[in-house]
């Protein structure tokens, strides 16, 4: 995946608090490759809601390294990890816009 | 610690949608007549989806709908497309028998969680018996037909009474030929209806030695032949260690869980992590007991569950019950049922009980002769066995 190309999340994951925990719901034909629950945790929820909302990596990257006042190439490795696992899960589209 | 256990979160919540049903089976818990005065008193579209956006923010995670025949509702579809895309895990129960073609066609865009299908019989005959409809049977298949094709996870339950004993083979057989992604459930004991439930429960259920000796057949069939299966063709295992460690590890498992707090009203997660919300609007437990409630539609979710522990009066265990080791399904909601109060002895729970612990023993000692005599023969006793079995 290109590091500016948009991301978003495909329709139907929703992100919950239960409990102090954050986790994620698959509804409707979701659940065809995915009848379960996702745990996250305080950093994936982060990147989650920012993926909801559309953001590319590079986006991603900067605003982990700004919100945990961590390096950028740590926040480079979290932000890749955690995209291609989102990505192996179809879970994601990319934005026309 | 589970966080969960410490924390009061209504977790899992049932939506009864409504008391009526379109089939009148036997030993029905819930039903009532279905006549104008139940569907009057029932909750309207509108105030479910309400309430369960309500229970969302209050932290519901797991979502049943069920009746009565949640399907029967003709304002269904408007409830479920609603509550289905909140972000819950939905389940549906069934019995199958109403799944038009508008329904099928919004549980396909919009499928549930899981899906939990009664089944009754594996006749035409028998379901007329049990539920009063013969081709209750055959929409049934046609319903099931259908809902396989969903990704939902497929459950099949069944209650067995004294008119529907004869099929629980072919039930069964049917089932498993569903295939190995679908769950067969028996229903473990037959109990009283609740909160005004109209079948005559008590005529047909099976009596205390009828269902420990359909519980005998079940268990035989699904853990002691397939584990004389497992040693007949794995004459070299070393299960008799295995074992060992397994009893080993269930032992330090379960006295480490004694160690941990719990905190419970009646016992189970009902009012800590779990209620029900009935047909007409009240906050209670569990589907089974009715001995307190609180009104979530008037005072809102949030206050209702609040509230709901500090109505809750129990009574203490029955005399007959003090110092007994039986294990049982003895609990306040099904002494509710079966005498009428909380404190009652429930003679035919108690007496299914006994005969169940019995027939236990017995099996058990069966499948160790079974696992003695199999590692006997490959000589591959362990020590601990072997000794065992000297002393006998």
């Amino acid at each position: 995946m290109e590091k500016d190309q948009r991301i978003k999340l495909k329709p139907g994951y929703i992100l919950r608090r239960i409990a102090n925990s954050d986790i994620v719901i698959p509804v409707g034909n979701n659940i065809a490759s995915f009848n379960g629950l996702i745990t996250l945790n305080e950093t994936a929820a982060f990147l989650f809601k920012l993926i909801s909302e559309g953001a590319t990596i590079t986006e991603l990257i900067e605003a982990l390294t700004k919100k945990y006042d961590i390096d950028p190439d740590l926040a480079g490795d979290d932000v890749d990890d955690f995209v291609s696992q989102l990505e192996k899960a179809d879970m994601l589209m990319i934005c026309e816009d | 610690m589970d966080l969960i256990n410490m924390t009061r979160i209504p977790l899992n919540g049932t939506f009864e949608l409504t008391a009526r049903c379109n089939l009148q089976c036997k030993m029905c818990l819930i039903r009532l007549d279905n006549d104008a005065k139940s569907r009057m008193n029932e909750k309207s579209a509108k105030e479910w989806i309400d309430m369960a956006r309500q229970v969302k923010q209050a932290g519901t995670l797991g979502l049943l709908l069920t009746g009565g025949e949640p399907l029967l509702r003709p304002d269904f579809p408007e409830i479920y497309s609603e509550i289905a895309s909140m972000g819950f895990v939905l389940t549906i129960y069934t019995n199958a028998t109403l799944i038009t073609d508008e329904i099928y066609e919004l549980f396909r865009k919009l499928p549930p969680h899981n899906i939990g299908v009664t089944v009754y019989g594996a006749s035409g005959r028998t379901y007329g018996l049990v539920t009063g409809s013969s081709n209750a049977y055959e929409r049934m298949l046609e319903g099931v037909d259908r809902l396989r094709r969903l990704p939902s996870r497929l459950t099949v339950r069944t209650t067995i009474i004294k008119d529907n004993l004869e099929d629980l083979d072919k039930i069964s057989s049917w089932a498993k030929g569903l295939g190995p992604e679908v769950e067969f459930n028996v229903s473990r004991i037959v109990i009283m209806p609740v909160r005004g439930g109209i079948a005559d429960v008590k005529a047909h259920r099976l009596s205390p030695t009828e269902n420990v000796a359909m519980l005998k057949k079940l268990y035989t069939e699904r853990i002691i032949e397939p584990l004389a299966e497992f040693f007949k063709a794995n004459p070299d295992i070393g299960i008799g260690e295995e074992l060992a460690e397994i009893i080993k590890g269930r032992e330090e498992e379960h006295n480490s869980r004694e160690h941990n707090f719990e905190c419970t009203i009646y016992g189970c997660e009902a009012g800590i992590n779990s209620y029900t919300i009935t047909w007409d609007g009240k906050l209670i437990g569990c589907q089974m007991l009715n001995d307190c409630c609180s009104y979530p539609f008037e005072e809102g979710f949030a206050k209702a569950w609040e509230e709901f522990p500090a109505k809750v009066k129990l009574l203490p265990l029955p005399e007959k019950c003090k110092g007994c080791s039986t294990p049982c399904t003895s609990c306040y909601a099904t002494r509710l049922a079966e005498t009428g109060s909380m404190g009652g002895w429930p003679e035919y729970i108690c007496r299914e009980a006994k005969l169940k612990e019995e027939m236990e023993k017995d099996l058990i000692k069966e499948l160790h002769a079974n696992i003695v005599r199999t590692l006997y023969k490959n000589k591959r006793m362990p020590d601990s066995m072997s000794d065992r079995h000297k002393n006998k």
